[in-house]
This record gives structure tokens, C-alpha cells and sequence, in this order.
């Protein structure tokens, strides 16, 4: 268990800056080369005005890790996300986690966004156990950002509604 | 030949003594992190409530010479298996743990699973540790236990000190610092963090450390880099004099809330040191 902690809470970006400045050296302990894709180029870094009442905010946090993580969508009137943003301060696990999700939830609608669940972006990066939290750190992202613009949406109609 | 072994047995030695200081401080994290075996934790369930009354922190500070039994009160008295353990070289009982040397043949033993890194350091079992005393008991500890001077006794005596003082190590670094201090009480206390996205986590902390990091991240400027670290230090510093209040309440949920937002924040701290 306490093995198992370690792991966890060692830094990867200590393994990446290692293996990106040998890369002859560390056959060993290596991410997946999809995760060390998504380190070096993360796709969708930044921002979205969180003030917009067409963008959903979620921002969640490991409190083993201290990771934080925040993913933001951008909805059209159709209600199918046209964008995608975040800004995660963690491991490399955790930006290629979030990376993907961002990538996954473009295009989508906010139902179908809904359904992607963790297990299958760690399966997509070959996560292993000691950092699936990582995933779930992804997944309960989308889901906060989803939420936090069903109630803006939500917020947007009551007035109208009670106007009629 | 003697020549060589020697040299060799030394080299073995340096060896240990190398390793453990440059690993942790290639990992930063390391030193954060809650461990224990879990042998530990059964003993210390098997000694419930009675664990802190057998935790004295009033041994007299004394250069601990080999043949002394460290912390060696009977406070295991209350125990239910009292010192059942017996010294591998002569058989003779040890008594209270922890028990580096034996007390009769002066022969050093191998740790205790029993034994806390509370017990093993001689402190309390409180969040309020004197740090100077720790530092103290650390140095004795690793004075009389290193693995230098035990190269030219058997090979199992050399394996005891080499285990001991890397358990000593595992000891004083989990207890120096108040983030993996808390976090090891909590362990000894059955209560964990949650390895996802807590319930622990507030939304108004969690935005103060995303824009404390989001600063860090775009200041190429050092005085800014240290104001940060400075700010952080504070929050730190007041976070630790809560967790204090908590423990000592005994109110291990609200610790943990707070030991969490530490982490974060200890985060940005080692960031802003890199």
C-alpha cells in the first residue's frame, strides 16, 4: 500500500524531464506514447470566458495528489459543444487525461459528453492503476463543466419562463 | 583478502547511506507521503485505545550507546502480548518496544512491526512535534545504528542496521514535515484521502490554487515567483495551525479537509522552489 502511495504521488514529470533529456536511458518506467504525446503537445490548452452563458466550468481537484484540473466547453444553440478548453497543474497523467477529454468532448453533444467515462480514456492513453485517478479526475471534469452550464442554461430560462 | 571484504563491506555500507538521502530528493514527493507498513497499523489497532498511553515522550535525552534498550520503559505494560519478541543471537526477552540492541548481548535487532514512527522516535503521538527534539533523537538513532559501524559483524547484524536505519529514515522524514506528519496520523487514525476528486475539495480553494498556479506559470519574473512562495508559506503556516486544533480535538474529518488543501498548496510551494 505504501508502495502503492509512493508511486502514485511521485511526480511523472520527473520521469518525463528524464526521459526527454535521455531518452536512451529510461527503457524501464516510461509512459505510454500516447501520454507523452499529450504532455509535449496538449491539445486545447486555455480559456474560455467563464462569464458566457454558452460556456460550462468545471474545475476539480485530487486532494491525494493535489492535481487540479479545469476543462471548459463552449455550447452552440443546437446545444452540441463547438469548443474546448483546460488548464491542469499535475502530473503528466492528468494533462493527457484532460487533453484527450477536451479532444473527446468537441463535437459531441452535451448528452452524448456525458457518457464518456474514465476507463475508456485511460484505456485510450494505457494508463496504469496507480493513475487512473487521473482519468477520473478527466471524466469528473466533463461532467462538473456539463453541470455547471445545464445550470446557467437552467438560470437563463427560469426568468423567461416566469415572464410568460 | 581481509583487505578486499573490508573494502567491499564498506562499500556495501556507503552504499545504503547514499541511497536513501539522493532518492528522496530526486523525488520531491517522497517525503510528503504517508507510509507504513501495515503491520503497523495492526499493531497499533491491537493496542486501540491505549496506543497514546504507551507513546511517553519523557525518556531523558541521552546519547544512546549500543546495549541500551531505546526508549526502553516498560510501557508496554498495558499491552496485550508484551515483549514477547526475544533477541535472534541469545534469546534473551527484549521488552518495551521499539528495542534496537539487545539488552543483554548488545547484539542489534531487526525492527519491530509494532513499533509507530512515534514510538521509533521517542515523540508523542501528537501533531505538535518538537521538531528539535526529533532532529536530536535522529541523529543519536543514526549514530548508533548506521551501517558503518556494524562492517565487521555478521551479515545478519549488517542487515538489522541497515534496515533499522533505513526505517529511522522513513521515520524522521514522515514526521518532520506537517503534511505527511497529518497525513500519518490520519493513517494511524483508519482515515484516508480520497484518491478522486473529493467531496474535501471546495470550489473557492480550488480556484485560488488554479490561479496561484496559473500566476506561477506565466511570471518569468523571480520576485514574483517569491512572492508567490511567500503567500503560500503563510497559508501553509496558518493551515498547520488548524490541523494542530483538529488533532487535538481528536476531529480527524475536518484534519483531513484541511490536510488536503495543504497538499495543493505544498504543491505550488515545491513549484516555486524548482
Amino acid at each position: 500500500m505504501a508502495g502503492l502511495a509512493l508511486r502514485r504521488c511521485v511526480s511523472p514529470a520527473v520521469y518525463l524531464n528524464r526521459r526527454l533529456s535521455a531518452p536512451d536511458l529510461s527503457v524501464g518506467c516510461s509512459y505510454h506514447k500516447k501520454v507523452v504525446d499529450h504532455y509535449e503537445n496538449p491539445r486545447n490548452v486555455g480559456s474560455l470566458d467563464k462569464n458566457a452563458k454558452n460556456v460550462g466550468t468545471g474545475l476539480v481537484g485530487a486532494p491525494a495528489c493535489g492535481d487540479v484540473m479545469k476543462l471548459q466547453i463552449e455550447v452552440d444553440d443546437q446545444g452540441k459543444i463547438v469548443d474546448a478548453r483546460f488548464k491542469t497543474f499535475g502530473c503528466g497523467s492528468a494533462i493527457a487525461s484532460s487533453s484527450l477529454a477536451t479532444e473527446w468532448v468537441k463535437g459531441k453533444s452535451v448528452d452524448e459528453a456525458l457518457k464518456i467515462k474514465n476507463t475508456e480514456i485511460a484505456k485510450e492513453l494505457s494508463l496504469p492503476p496507480v493513475k487512473l485517478h487521473c482519468s477520473m479526475l478527466a471524466e469528473d471534469a466533463i461532467k462538473a463543466a456539463l453541470a455547471d452550464y445545464r445550470l446557467k442554461q437552467q438560470k437563463d430560462k427560469e426568468p423567461a419562463t416566469a415572464s410568460i | 583478502m581481509q583487505a578486499l571484504c573490508k573494502a567491499g563491506l564498506r562499500c556495501l555500507s556507503w552504499g545504503v547511506r547514499n541511497v536513501t538521502p539522493s532518492f528522496s530528493s530526486r523525488l520531491p514527493y517522497l517525503k510528503m507521503v504517508p507510509t507504513m507498513s501495515s503491520a503497523a497499523t495492526v499493531a497499533l489497532k491491537s493496542t486501540g485505545g491505549l496506543g497514546s498511553a504507551l507513546l511517553g515522550s519523557d525518556a531523558p535525552d541521552c546519547p544512546i550507546k549500543p546495549g541500551t534498550v531505546l526508549g526502553g520503559r516498560p510501557r508496554r505494560g498495558l499491552c496485550a502480548t508484551p515483549g514477547n519478541r526475544s533477541c535472534w543471537s541469545c534469546g534473551a526477552a527484549l521488552g518495551a518496544t521499539p528495542v534496537f540492541f539487545c539488552p543483554d548481548c548488545e547484539v542489534v535487532q531487526s525492527p519491530d512491526d509494532r513499533s509507530t514512527y512515534f514510538d521509533i522516535m521517542d515523540c508523542d503521538k501528537s501533531f505538535s512535534v518538537d521538531i528539535r527534539k526529533l532532529q536530536r533523537r535522529y541523529i543519536h538513532l543514526q549514530r548508533s545504528l548506521h551501517p558503518d559501524n556494524f562492517s565487521q559483524k555478521s551479515q545478519r547484524e549488517q542487515e538489522y542496521s541497515e534496515t533499522q536505519t533505513a526505517l529511522i529514515n522513513k521515520a524522521y522524514r514522515t514526521l518532520q514535515k506537517p503534511l505527511s506528519r497529518g497525513l500519518y496520523m490520519l493513517e494511524l487514525g483508519g482515515v484516508r484521502l480520497e484518491e478522486e476528486t473529493g467531496s474535501v475539495a471546495d470550489q473557492h480553494h480550488l480556484l485560488e490554487v488554479m490561479e496561484l498556479n496559473e500566476r506561477l506559470a506565466k511570471t518569468q519574473n523571480i520576485e514574483e515567483a517569491n512572492d508567490i512562495g511567500l503567500s503560500v508559506r503563510g497559508k501553509l503556516e496558518n493551515l498547520t495551525e488548524q490541523v494542530n486544533t483538529s488533532f487535538r480535538k481528536g476531529d480527524l474529518q475536518s484534519a483531513k479537509v484541511l490536510l488536503a488543501q495543504m497538499k495543493y498548496f505544498v504543491n505550488v510551494e515545491e513549484k516555486v522552489e524548482q
